[in-house]
């Protein structure tokens, strides 16, 4: 199968100081779930964003959905089929209300307004936070917030979730709620975590990163 | 610190109107009464906004605090405007007559115009006015900017405490001085820092989800029968001022 | 310190407006949509820092910055300070709606004007000296406010000229004090982030 994502010997390093990735190999096939582990800032999170183009190696090669990308326009698409859980929730949630926030990726696809709303609606109730629809993010706990982000991308209905530590803040009945939502997508999964236990119940494949490379364990 | 919010009660309220109504009401206001010189035009005015206000929601203590801090400036104001002359050969200085009525046009004035807009506060969120606001025709790229400020002031307001908390654990006190001065500027370039680097992030997010300049807005108003009976309030009001100015 | 409303005369208030919506106009056709984030960042951040009061003897003073302001955002200042006095006023009271387009105007314009020249000017410096050139002009820029405000105030009737010249006196104090946290400032953000400021110069 063609993979979604592959990666060819990726070299990174952020303008000050020795690249953080050295030599990355990567690929993510269509339904697969990986787990991205490693100490602090081992490069997980730099990984997430290399694969949809916020930042681009200095060497190696980014292949996603069948193509090769290296321009901002190349990345676009792959932007819009391949759903990032940012870090911070706050970044994620920009805009007046929950369901306005979840609705503006749908609405840049260039759905049609019932069809932005039906996939609003049916986010929100996926992941148990339909209560929140017309609340500002302000007011929401820090789970609600976690979960309302992922909302914003799983609306989309990407190919592929890049999830960023999901289950930060997250209290044991939300992390039920977030397994069992993953569980049933059909999404490729790859999930940078420190969560040990939340991981065994979902992936498969683990990927230890340090210094700079995966080391097997 | 706490900032209005979209899920403000509003049960109990008399009137309801629709959020364009409303703020096409306080503008109107506003220059009604900005162009209204007579007193007693005036003070029915305020007498009429602070009805206009609890009927649509603002709680006395609500009010009360703005009052406060509004007329606290106009009682720092007074004396310098109604003294005729502060000369020494003056002494001992005298309050004006014609000075002290103007005077009294102007603190009721701004108190009618304060607590119409706090009617405002009171019966919306800052979402909810940008979100009229858009459908107002306000350009939207300034109603969006306003919605996406309204967002961050609380997250930056922590920052900012959070901030400022490290400094006064590190012996920081607030008094006038080169020190303060500086410890501020530090303070200030540290908030500037990480509103960039927060909006960066958020510009990263917002071009995952395919952002190219567009914003949709999911929230419409419809009119109702609740803004016939506002408008018709408001327009008895109204025409009770013109009638006490020019009748 | 704002002026409330109630006081300054309705063409003069017209006026203020009608500046005010030309510079905000511009404002909004120079954001580049890439920059509505930043804008509204700093718009919040630049709010948050005017609830600072600092006790000035028996009262208090609030923070202006209309200096940096201009400094960081050019052009965008105008909506960027639009939006904030309007929070103010409905948050807080302070200032008043009819006087909106007076304030942006007095504080907006040379905000902007100081922000442009400095930008095209600290390109060439060394930071020492752009952080200096920030202080000088954000004093000159809270006087220049003041100033305005004050001439305002005085063509809106001669009763108010003791009022003006108190309020005068009150932001030379602000200015000494804005001139001296805007050089740190700037000294600050171009030590941490040497491209930050001058990288837009261009
Ligand atoms: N914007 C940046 N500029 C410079 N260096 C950075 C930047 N972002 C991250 N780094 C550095 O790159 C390295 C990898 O960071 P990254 O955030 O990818 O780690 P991480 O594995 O996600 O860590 P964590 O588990 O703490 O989230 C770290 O050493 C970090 O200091
Ligand atoms: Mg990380």
């Amino acid at each position: 199968m063609e993979p979604l994502f592959s990666l060819a010997d990726i070299v990174f390093g952020y303008k000050s100081g020795q690249p953080v990735l050295n030599g990355v190999d990567l690929t993510l096939t269509p339904g697969e779930r990986v787990a991205l582990t490693g100490p602090n800032g081992s490069g997980k999170t730099t990984l997430l964003h290399l694969l949809v183009g916020l930042i681009r190696p200095q060497s190696g090669v980014v292949r996603a959905f069948g193509r090769e990308r290296k321009t901002e326009a190349d990345f676009r698409d792959v932007r819009l089929r391949a759903g990032l859980l940012f870090e911070d929730s706050d970044n994620q949630l920009f805009c007046a209300t929950v369901a306005e926030d979840v609705a503006f990726g749908p609405f840049n696809l260039g759905w049609a307004r019932e069809r932005v709303a039906d996939a609003v609606t049916a986010a929100l109730k996926r992941l148990d936070i339909a209560h929140c629809r017309d609340r500002s993010p302000n007011e929401l706990s820090h789970g609600e917030k976690r979960l309302a982000a992922l909302a914003t991308i799983l609306a989309m209905e990407p190919a592929a979730l890049l999830l960023d530590e999901p289950t930060n803040g997250l209290d044991d009945s939300h992390r039920e709620t977030l397994v069992r939502t993953l569980r049933e997508t059909e999404c490729a999964l790859l999930i940078a975590s420190h969560d040990r236990t939340f991981l065994d119940k979902l992936a498969c494949r683990n990927l230890h990163l340090e210094s700079g490379r995966f080391k097997q364990r | 610190m706490s900032w209005p919010t979209p899920t403000a009660s509003r049960s109990g309220t008399l009137l309801k109107p629709d959020p364009r109504a409303l703020i096409l009401a306080v503008a109107a206001w506003t220059v009604l009464l900005v162009l209204t010189p007579a007193p007693r035009a005036l003070a029915f005015g305020l007498a009429a906004a602070l009805l206009l206000a609890k009927a649509l929601g603002a709680s006395w203590s609500l009010l009360a605090r703005r009052c406060l801090a509004l007329n606290g400036f106009l009682a720092l104001l007074f004396p310098l405007m109604a003294v005729e002359s502060f000369a020494l050969s003056a002494w001992p200085w005298r309050l004006s007559p014609e000075r002290t009525l103007l005077f009294a046009a102007v603190a009721l004035r701004a108190n009618g115009i304060l607590l119409m807009a706090q009617g405002l506060v009171a019966a919306m969120d800052l979402a909810t006015l940008g979100h009229a606001l858009v459908h107002l025709r306000c350009p939207p790229k300034l109603a969006h900017l306003m919605l996406f400020s309204a967002r961050y002031l609380t997250i930056l307001q922590e920052e900012w405490t959070a901030l400022y908390r490290a400094a006064r654990l590190r012996g920081f006190r607030m008094k006038w001085g080169p020190h303060t001065w500086r410890t501020l500027g530090a303070l200030v370039g540290g908030l500037v820092l990480r509103s960039l680097d927060r909006a960066e992030q958020i510009l990263l997010a917002m071009k995952c989800r395919g952002y190219q300049g567009q914003f949709h807005v999911l929230r419409h108003f419809r009119f109702s029968r609740a803004d016939i009976v506002f408008g018709l309030t408001w327009a008895a009001v109204t025409g009770m001022v013109l009638v006490l100015t020019y009748g | 310190m704002h002026i409330s409303d109630g006081i300054l005369s309705p063409p003069i208030l017209a006026g203020g407006a009608v500046l005010a919506a030309a510079g905000v106009a511009q404002g909004l056709r120079k954001i580049r949509d890439d920059d509505i984030p930043k804008t509204a960042l700093l718009t919040a951040a630049f709010f948050v820092t005017s609830l600072v009061h600092i006790p000035a003897g028996p009262t208090s003073v609030h923070l202006l910055l209309n200096g940096l302001i201009g400094i960081l955002l050019g052009w965008a200042a105008f909506p960027a300070l639009l939006i904030g006095l309007l929070f103010q006023s409905l948050l807080f009271g302070h200032g008043g709606l009819s006087v909106l387009g007076v304030h942006t105007a007095t504080v907006g314009i040379p905000a902007v004007a100081f922000g442009l020249a400095w930008r095209r000017w600290a390109a060439a410096m060394p930071p020492p000296k752009a952080a200096g050139l920030a202080g000088l002009g954000a004093g000159l820029c809270v006087a220049l406010t003041a100033l305005f405000t004050a001439t305002i105030l005085v063509f809106s009737g001669s009763h108010w000229l003791t009022t003006a010249k108190a309020f005068l006196a009150a932001h030379a104090v602000l200015m000494a004090g804005e001139a001296f946290l805007t050089f740190f400032a700037v000294a600050f953000l171009l030590r941490v982030r040497p491209t930050l400021l001058l990288g837009e110069a261009k």
